[in-house]
């Protein structure tokens, strides 16, 4: 029933050409378009209710855009379904699981559905890859949300798929969970060189694991670039915090360092050279402003709200 | 597609529900046999006592034969009702659950994975009828053994000899069988409509009792 296909590794993996999804008169997703290329991690951004999920869902043609193309693997989704998600392992949003099997008996099911005989060695090695081992008999009724998160990603990887796509994966697990998913996703994409899409709200998570970024923000792209270039170290987001705010600001408007001013609600936040910082401080000690401190804050996440409320 | 059936019914008999409709079946069955076995003479003698005077009847009145047909009377509204929570639970069930969406994500179509429980939810309920049979039928036929079939109806008796009874009673089983697939299909339509699986079995034990009613 399903051919066999391959695909130039240099191709991109997921090819999203001007999507758009409404539902009635709200556009969930607009004229969206990226691109992943083969090996790499690939991070998807967006606050709450961004299109995010909705952006999933066409890619796993659980529904279908309103116009736009999505081509996996160099084909199209809607024509190749069956052939594109034999290479597709995918969570979205929470893990959705049987209460009354236990993990081992999730993966046989699964392996099953996608006419996989998964010897028991490799059901043992994937549960091992997600930190479940020790629960492998156990009923997921029994489970944490952040074991039956786990388990969701095992589901996943169990047919051993070229593409994966994690919505929200590090929900619900604790530090140490988030830190093992975050070592996962880089042995899946360094190891074994498959193409991981990963969304998730933990901004610093994705900073660590991601070759690329895509923000998206009332379902439209707002950027979309290499991680390390959007994070240009050269280049530092400073936060200063002073006695009198209203007196820094103005000082810094009226001088060289306003080019550097990022508009944000709260607080003075510049983005500049990393040699300009003590010369910012310099000018305001000499202004007498009573610098309290000058913090440093080149994480995605402060690049991500730069993005949003600029939006 | 049958790699598919196969997991729809590991689901089904890996939920204690599925236990407990074969249990009830078993304990309500057990339960009349046993009362009958206890107390069946009197309450044959009960039913021949207004021919008595007319008729005299020679053999064995309670037999295997006759406490099936007691069985099935009694269990006609039970038996739909336990295969409605069951077929009423396949779609709304796993749309409850959210499991229905990871299915999705398969290689699969919506086509074969509803095609696929509804192939599981209707051997479901053959197996439920077959254990139906078992029970009702051949235990009863090995504890009470087998005579002709006498019944008392309001205003006449209905006689059948012994050696024509069996296959009544297999043509009987084989029309309930498309009975009790029908419930299952309205139960397996309605789940896809609905996400509350026993309210729709309640719809279903309500059409049963209307119909049982107008018959």
């Amino acid at each position: 029933m399903f051919g066999v296909f391959c695909y130039n590794l240099s191709m991109a993996v997921i090819k999203v050409e001007n999507i758009s999804k409404n539902f009635g008169t709200l556009k969930a997703v607009d004229n969206l378009s990226f691109e992943v290329e083969a090996g790499q991690v690939f991070g998807f951004l967006g606050q709450n209710g961004s299109g995010k999920s909705t952006t999933i869902r066409m890619l796993l043609s659980l529904i279908h855009p309103s116009s736009g193309s999505i081509e996996l693997f160099g084909k199209s989704i809607q024509k190749n379904r069956a052939s594109i998600l034999e290479q597709v392992g995918a969570i979205i949003e929470r893990p959705d699981l049987y209460p009354y099997l236990t993990a081992t008996e999730h993966l046989q099911l699964f392996a099953k559905v996608r006419k996989q005989k998964v010897a028991a060695i490799n059901i043992t090695k994937t549960l091992e890859q997600v930190g479940l081992s020790h629960r492998s008999q156990d009923k997921v009724q029994t489970f944490s949300l952040g074991m039956k998160q786990r388990l969701g990603i095992a589901i996943a990887l169990v047919h051993n798929p070229s593409l994966i796509i994690l919505d929200e994966p590090t929900n619900g697990l604790d530090p140490q969970g988030i830190a093992d998913i975050r070592s996962l996703i880089q042995y899946l994409a360094k190891e074994e060189g498959k193409t991981v899409f990963v969304s998730s709200h933990l901004l610093s998570e994705i900073e660590q694991v991601a070759h690329q970024i895509l923000i998206i923000h009332q379902g439209k792209k707002m950027v979309e670039g290499v991680t390390k270039e959007l994070l240009d170290p050269e280049k530092r987001i400073v936060q200063i915090k002073t006695l009198d705010d209203v007196k820094a600001l103005s000082i810094i408007v009226a001088g060289s360092f306003s080019q550097y001013l990022l508009s944000r609600k709260e607080g003075i936040f510049l983005k500049l050279p990393t040699s300009a910082i003590p010369m910012l401080n310099e000018s305001l000690v000499q202004s007498g402003i009573a610098v309290l401190g000058i913090e440093t804050k080149n994480s995605l996440e402060d690049y991500f709200l730069q993005i949003t409320s600029n939006a | 597609m049958w790699s598919l059936i196969q997991i729809e019914l590991y689901k089904i008999f890996r939920r204690p529900r599925t236990y407990i409709a074969f249990g009830a079946i078993a304990a309500l069955i057990v339960v009349i046999q046993f009362g009958l076995k206890i107390d069946g003479d009197a309450y044959a003698g009960f039913l021949i006592k207004d021919i008595n005077d007319t008729l005299t009847v020679d053999g064995k009145v309670l037999n295997g034969y006759l406490i099936c047909y007691i069985l099935l009377q009694l269990l006609l509204v039970h038996v739909p009702l336990l295969v409605a929570l069951i077929a009423a639970d396949m779609i709304s069930g796993e749309a409850n659950l959210g499991t229905l969406r990871l299915l999705f994500t398969t290689p699969y179509s919506r086509t074969h994975w509803v095609i696929a429980k509804f192939i599981a939810a209707s051997m479901y309920t053959i197996l439920l009828l077959i254990w139906l049979a078992f029970l009702a039928l051949f235990v009863s036929m090995w504890i009470f053994g087998t005579d002709d079939l006498f019944l008392m109806k309001s205003n006449y008796v209905v006689l059948i000899e012994q050696s024509d009874v069996l296959w009544r009673y297999v043509g009987a089983f084989v029309f309930a069988s498309f009975s009790l697939l029908t419930v299952t299909s309205l139960g397996f339509l309605m789940s896809s409509l609905s996400s509350n699986s026993i309210g729709i079995a309640c719809l279903i034990l309500f059409r049963s009792l209307c119909l049982l009613l107008l018959w």
